[in-house]
């Protein structure tokens, strides 16, 4: 059986004295796109934190492609291929939109003092390579004209695609995304759609934390319910709307 | 002479001025999030207003008084005429310490223009009367740990049973929050400005009671006791500031009066400082410094 | 004759502290403005370079009659001096920036620094047999000392020249990083560091990196400087100093050498250096700290009505592959960018 992209086994997390994420189980084979939704105050955030690597558990292991990745700080997650987006503008304002892309590719060469200094005809043939990568997705998500234009100064939407594209230029193998639909206008949102439903089709493995049912039942194939720390649900989109505990969590909860 | 007596005595009067110090500094920084680097430089300031109305005439009492209007109206003023203005523009937090560090040299160096270079001193205050153990204390030092005390005391009551104490608690954890039930939180930043500044002027007069010789240099020279105090309560609690004023004033002393050298009083307050960043940068009292974010 | 070589002596010697002030707030820069570090121990860095150059090419001790005191004294001929500063700058960066570079907010880390600046002085200060207390350590010889006479006016244009392939060099390498990939993590890591250890960076890594190379490139400027002055001490080094180099960023620019250069000659050396050369209408207290005043107004002002400075960043524009269309950069100024 092939390993898991992503495991989780009983993810804890105590936040100013309530257990924000309490016991979390779930395993992500590769290939599908899991939704993850849930009222506010669920834990949502917090469980994207703690797979992401922006916050350490109190108990419990998070497993990327069999590799304990619990303990280790976000940046080492990412280089073992865990993007991930953020739920508010995370774009670096004073780098254009082409370097924000180009940021999220390594280089042994060009990042050490002196590869930096005295290596410069091997990075700048790694860069190219990297620039190549960068213009390609601008055109798939037909944001070329904005390359050279600081990436602070983009609109909302074209922020969450600059992110979503910086989250693919790594060839990352889990993307992490923290409503990619959160405040975007409604024709945008079909755009983004779009485009996370081809990412889809090319058999990225996706987990989407969201709040526009719309988009879940689109794009998830599996959706996990979070309410008070804990899952309380799992299934298909259909199956899981009906469920009662889910009702009352959007509903009352 | 019992050294343990010396230690404590001694470990009690520089806490006493680190306790009246740390606690208004802690007090700008938890009503308002500003770190207040100007706060040596107005203890400065005090302490020769203070010194120049005592040559005067005046008994230490009214120096006192003077000493802590002084620091109220410099540190008000600093708060109206320069930290609102650009909070009011969103100025960041490292925005808002470069503006302090500029008040502070622009302070320093009026100071140094109209008192002069050379260090003021006030020499003898009096015989070391009081006698415990064999070591002597002078009466203004005693009254000094004496009228700490008080104040600390009359700091926590007003935190804890009076509305305004309340209601700088409420401007503290949530200012939004805090006008939209009512609180009138630009007349209580005005006040906590008011008192911590009272605090920093009385701190000024005891340092100066204290040093040999000071001159405008010194307050800013009293910081590295003060925050190293104020860091290892943890920033943001008055408590903390009293605790930690408490642990680097006995801590230095001692190893001021063990290793024979007074320069270990700052390096033992540095050393102090450093471990906390190290092993718990948020203090003792963290829940202040854990929810600005100062430290992650 | 005399007339010609005393403005020979202002220039050479405003030219010389240009240099000095030039490294060393291109150093800053690359901390500050690049990377988003802040050191208000900048100048403690500075001292160490220019501690190490002295006691590297001054003789021991107990020469001269031995009226100072102080480790070293290992009379090593020019230019070994000032590389060891330059090394020692990097070498002291490195436990002051695993002690005050840990995830502190930027003001906290900037008091934090502060202390370690005041403390440094205190230390120095305190412990005379250190490095000779507040007297600090002077008759360094002049590098090449040897070769032209140090006093003639030939020796202090020959220095000038040392001083400007300094700062060339400087300039090079900082403009070399800036624009490598190591300069643009930099540039992430100062816009958003969460978000820059999210896309992989690791941050600790890069901070300590800049903490490092500024700290030797302020030791150099140190090293530059003593070997002009021939003595250093306390005085030259007091927390202010740090302040004064900051002026110069915010007012000139930050994150571009220019801004860095136009910084370097309005504050530093115009300001402070400059204005010794009028003739002093009160007295030297006051002159002294009508200077520091003027300062802080000049930051409380430039911050108000100019916080991006003089000259500011330029975008780092990138032509796409040649298959595509050639498409022009927007034309926006990082002013823009809130």
């Amino acid at each position: 059986m092939a390993v898991a992209a992503l495991e989780i086994e009983e993810l804890r997390c105590t936040l100013g004295g309530v257990e924000a994420v309490a016991g979390v189980s779930f395993s992500v084979p590769e290939g599908p796109t899991v939704g993850l939704i849930g009222p506010n105050g669920a834990g949502k955030s917090t469980l994207v934190g703690l797979i992401a690597g922006t916050r350490l558990p109190d108990a419990g292991t998070v497993r990327l492609f069999g590799e304990d990745i619990s303990r280790l700080p976000a940046w080492r997650r990412s280089r073992l291929g865990l993007a991930r987006t953020f739920q508010l503008s995370s774009e670096f304002a004073r780098l254009t939109v082409l370097e924000n892309l180009m940021v999220a590719c390594r280089d042994e060469a060009g990042e050490t003092i002196w590869g930096a200094l005295f290596r410069r005809r091997r990075w700048r043939a790694v860069e190219r390579v990297h620039a190549e990568r960068a213009w390609e997705l601008l055109e798939r998500f037909r944001l070329e004209h904005k390359a050279n234009e600081y990436a602070g100064l983009l609109s909302g939407g074209e922020k969450r695609l600059v992110e979503i594209m910086r989250g693919l230029m790594s060839h990352p193998r889990v993307l992490l995304l923290d409503e990619p639909m959160a405040g975007i206008n409604p024709t945008l949102r079909d755009e983004i759609m779009e485009y996370l439903w081809s990412l889809k089709r090319d058999g990225l493995t996706m987990i989407m934390v969201e709040h526009e049912l719309g988009a879940v039942e689109r794009l998830c194939d599996t959706v996990l319910v979070m309410a008070n720390g804990r899952l309380i649900g799992q299934g298909k989109y259909s199956e899981v709307i009906e469920m009662g505990e889910v009702v009352d969590a959007y509903i009352n909860g | 002479m019992n050294q343990f007596v010396l230690i404590v005595g001694s470990g009690l009067i520089t806490a006493a001025l680190l306790a009246v110090a740390g606690v208004g500094f802690t007090l700008q920084f938890s009503v308002t999030n500003v770190l207040n680097i100007a706060y040596g430089s107005i203890m400065s300031a005090a302490a020769l207003v203070a010194y120049a109305v005592n040559t005067a005439g005046a008994n230490l009492w009214v120096s006192g008084l003077v000493a802590a209007a002084t620091g109220a109206t410099f540190s008000l003023a600093i708060n109206r005429g320069v930290f609102r203005p650009f909070e009011g523009r969103r100025a960041g937090p490292f925005t808002l310490i470069i503006l302090s560090l500029a008040m502070s040299l622009i302070l320093e160096n009026a100071l140094l223009i109209v008192g002069g270079p050379h260090f003021f001193s006030y020499g003898q205050l009096g015989q070391p009367s009081v006698r415990i153990e064999g070591v002597g204390f002078t009466p203004s030092q005693v009254v000094m740990v004496a009228v700490a005390g008080v104040l600390m005391f009359v700091v926590h009551a007003m935190q804890k049973w009076t509305k305004l104490g309340k209601a700088m608690r409420a401007t503290a954890t949530n200012p939004e929050l805090a006008r939209s039930r009512g609180v009138r939180t630009a007349i209580v930043v005005d006040l906590a400005w008011v008192i911590s500044g009272a605090l920093c002027g009385l701190a000024g007069l005891f340092m100066g009671i204290i040093v040999g010789a000071f001159n405008a240099s010194t307050g800013s020279s009293f910081l590295v006791p003060i925050i190293a105090g104020v860091v290892l309560g943890g920033i943001g609690s008055p408590y903390g500031a009293m605790l930690g004023a408490l642990i680097i004033g006995i801590v230095s002393e001692a190893a001021a009066s063990i290793g024979g050298l007074s320069a270990l009083k700052q390096l033992v307050a540095f050393a102090v400082l450093i471990g906390m960043l190290l092993l718990r940068p948020q203090g003792i009292f963290s829940s202040t410094a854990a929810e600005r974010g100062l430290a992650r | 004759m005399s007339g010609a070589t005393g403005w020979d002596f202002v220039a050479i010697t405003l030219l010389v502290y240009l240099g000095v002030n030039l490294i060393a707030c291109l150093g800053l820069n690359l901390q500050y403005g690049t990377a988003g570090v802040l050191n208000f121990a900048f100048i403690v860095f500075q001292a160490v370079g220019a501690y190490t150059a002295a006691l590297f090419a001054v003789g021991p001790s107990s020469g001269n009659g031995g009226f100072q005191t102080y480790l070293g004294g290992w009379h090593l001929p020019f230019p070994l001096p000032w590389i060891i500063a330059t090394v020692a700058g990097a070498v002291v960066a490195l436990p002051v920036g695993l002690v005050g570079l840990r995830r502190l907010r930027s003001d906290y880390q900037a008091m934090v620094m502060l202390v370690v600046s005041l403390i440094a002085t205190t230390v120095v200060v305190s412990f005379p047999g250190f490095l000779n207390g507040s007297a600090g350590i002077s008759l360094v010889p002049p590098p090449l000392g040897t070769l032209l006479n140090p006093i003639s006016v030939g020796y202090g244009w020959m220095y000038v020249g040392l001083t400007a392939v300094c700062c060339l060099s400087v300039f090079v390498v900082v403009a070399a990083l800036a624009r490598s990939p190591l300069g643009r993590s930099w540039r992430a890591m100062r816009d958003n560091e969460v978000v820059a250890g999210a896309v992989g960076l690791d941050v600790t890594r890069l901070r300590m990196l800049v903490f490092v190379v500024g700290g030797a490139i302020a030791a150099l400027s140190g090293a530059v400087l003593v070997g002009f002055i021939s003595a250093w001490s306390p005085d030259a080094w007091l927390y202010p100093e740090t302040f004064a180099y900051f002026t110069a960023l915010i007012v000139g620019g930050l994150g571009n050498s220019i801004g860095a250069l136009i910084g370097a000659v309005l504050v530093p050396t115009l300001l402070l250096e400059g204005v010794t050369f009028l003739p002093t209408f009160a007295n030297p207290t006051v002159s002294l700290g009508l200077q520091w005043i003027i300062i802080g107004i000049v930051i409380i002002g430039f911050l108000w009505f100019r916080p991006r400075g003089i000259a500011p960043e330029r975008k780092n524009v990138l032509a796409p592959p040649a298959r595509t269309l050639t498409l022009p950069g927007a034309g926006h100024d990082i002013a823009d960018v809130s």
